[in-house]
């Protein structure tokens, strides 16, 4: 991106009508490694990459539970998003408290989206330089929610954000028509040959790098590392990449991976 | 004449010869207790913790049959409450709270070690206007040993094999005490190894001992088993409804 007068502050617009901090803020997020985030009618998975900076330290946790029913995976400046995970907690504990039930992820979204915006629109503040992906149950049903450091909450059937994170779009939006009525473990299938796509060539998913969540009807959120990934990981590796299942032509263009859902 | 009536209701409300406690019932009083009985018995991989169901006013309206003393916080903790329902409440939702917060900041679930310490704390907490509560926490412990811990309304924690908290507390203690802890038992009878088979009888006879002569207990044991890495049972044992 370029550098110019307008972009010292959050509260500069440019004459092209930009905030460039936002948009220098959107580009942190794309720093960050790739997770993935899909629902059907009954569950949402989310994956992420963790990433180690050298051979000798442990890798860095992106999925945090919020609460029995919701939980988060952050890709991008991970402090930000640990501050951001421990909003979304306190404000599932403060619900609780006053109304005895899990939260609804509707108000999760609006309080999340007036904490992300309020740091683009006052002097001397900064954007979260953070991408989360909030995968939730409530009483209508499984929830899979995208957030951007513009302040962007939107409401999405499968997602994905971080580094290299088209190839996993890609790969969401020619397999979006076989996410609703997929079984939970076709779901994380679907996922991990999502995340990997994101990776490089000679890279692949390791029991290390690679975390998986599920939350859904009689599930509360879990969370499953190291070892416990093995049996999803495991059949993935086996399966060449780039070769994706390809099901005749299909006349009408795919749908976004994004789709955007009224609420 | 005003003078005569200010001095006549002064008479009226606070005569000379009423002693003061007697007076001040007619002042509006914090608490009340709705009474019930809890007791709970620790093995060596398990631990049986039970609570009657009955609601009660004053000790003589029942206000329910099928009330919620038990209280599960996670899978390795179980609370169980009698005295005052409004503090009971409390207490349930403060400790949904910070363990919801705990398995936050720590990802695990908490023990039920820590878990006491706390509960002592919080009770404290509220040294000048008590909780009113007969709490007694039992669960697990990391050894996979039975725990219970039993509590006075401002926070004296202990841990005892067996506990009876409530208003039946002095018809079940003694009865542990010489069941499960030999302490009035001669020194010639029979000690049987603590089962869990064993334990539930003597709960249950406990339970039925209480409905039999304390009239704040009955209607139903809520009965929990927990074992060391099995599943949480709960059954319902019906009493004496008078």
């Amino acid at each position: 991106m370029f550098r110019n007068q307008y972009d010292s502050d959050v509260t500069v617009w440019s004459p092209q009508g930009r905030l460039h901090q936002v948009d220098y803020a959107v580009e942190a997020m794309k720093q960050g490694s790739a997770t993935v985030g899909i629902k059907s009618e009954t569950h949402a998975v989310l994956v992420a990459l963790k990433r180690s900076t050298n051979e000798l330290s442990s890798h860095q946790k992106k999925i945090f539970e919020l609460d029995k029913h919701v939980g988060v995976s952050i890709a991008g400046l991970l402090s930000d998003g640990r501050i951001l995970a421990r909003f979304l907690h306190t404000e599932c504990a403060s619900w609780r408290w006053d109304n005895n039930e899990p939260v609804p992820i509707q108000v999760l979204n609006k309080r999340i989206q007036l904490k992300l915006q309020a740091n683009t629109q006052y002097y001397g503040r900064r954007p979260f330089g953070v991408g989360l992906i909030i995968a939730g149950y409530d009483q209508n049903g499984p929830h899979v929610v995208k957030t951007d450091p513009s302040a962007e909450v939107v409401e999405t059937l499968a997602s994905s954000i971080g580094a290299r994170s088209q190839s996993a779009r890609t790969y969401l939006e020619k397999n979006l028509a076989s996410f609703k009525n997929a079984t939970l473990d076709e779901l994380i299938k679907h996922a991990l040959l999502a995340l990997r796509d994101t990776l490089p060539a000679e890279d692949d998913l390791k029991y290390k790098n690679t975390t998986i969540a599920i939350v859904g009807r009689g599930q509360d959120f879990r969370i499953m590392e190291d070892d416990e990934v093995g049996p999803y990981v495991d059949p993935i590796i086996q399966l060449p990449r780039a070769v994706l299942p390809h099901h005749g032509d299909r006349a009408a263009p795919p749908a976004p991976a994004d789709a955007h859902m009224e609420e | 004449m005003k003078k005569f009536k200010e001095l006549m209701h002064e008479v009226t409300v606070n005569p000379l010869w009423m002693p003061k406690k007697q007076a001040h019932q007619h002042r509006w009083d914090p608490y009340s207790n709705e009474g019930g009985t809890t007791a709970a018995i620790a093995g060596s991989n398990f631990i049986v913790i039970a609570t009657d169901t009955r609601m009660s006013q004053q000790g003589m309206n029942i206000l329910t049959r099928d009330a919620e003393k038990i209280h599960i916080l996670n899978k390795n903790i179980i609370m169980a409450n009698a005295g005052f329902h409004g503090d009971v409440l409390c207490l349930k939702r403060i400790f949904n709270d910070r363990l919801h917060n705990y398995r936050f900041n720590y990802r695990r679930d908490m023990t039920v070690n820590v878990c006491s310490e706390l509960l002592s704390r919080n009770l404290y907490y509220r040294r000048f206007f008590p909780l009113y509560t007969c709490v007694l926490l039992a669960g697990i412990d990391e050894n996979g040993r039975g725990a219970v811990f039993d509590y006075d309304p401002i926070g004296t924690i202990e841990r005892n094999p067996y506990s009876a908290t409530g208003s039946g507390e002095a018809i079940v203690m003694p009865f542990f005490d010489a069941q499960i802890g030999y302490k009035t038992l001669s020194s010639t009878a029979i000690h049987p190894e603590m089962t869990l088979d064993r334990a539930v009888k003597i709960v249950k006879d406990a339970f039925r001992m209480v409905s039999e002569r304390e009239i704040q207990t009955g209607d139903s044991i809520n009965l929990v088993v927990m074992e060391a890495g099995k599943e949480l049972k709960m059954t319902r044992v019906s009493l004496r409804e008078d």
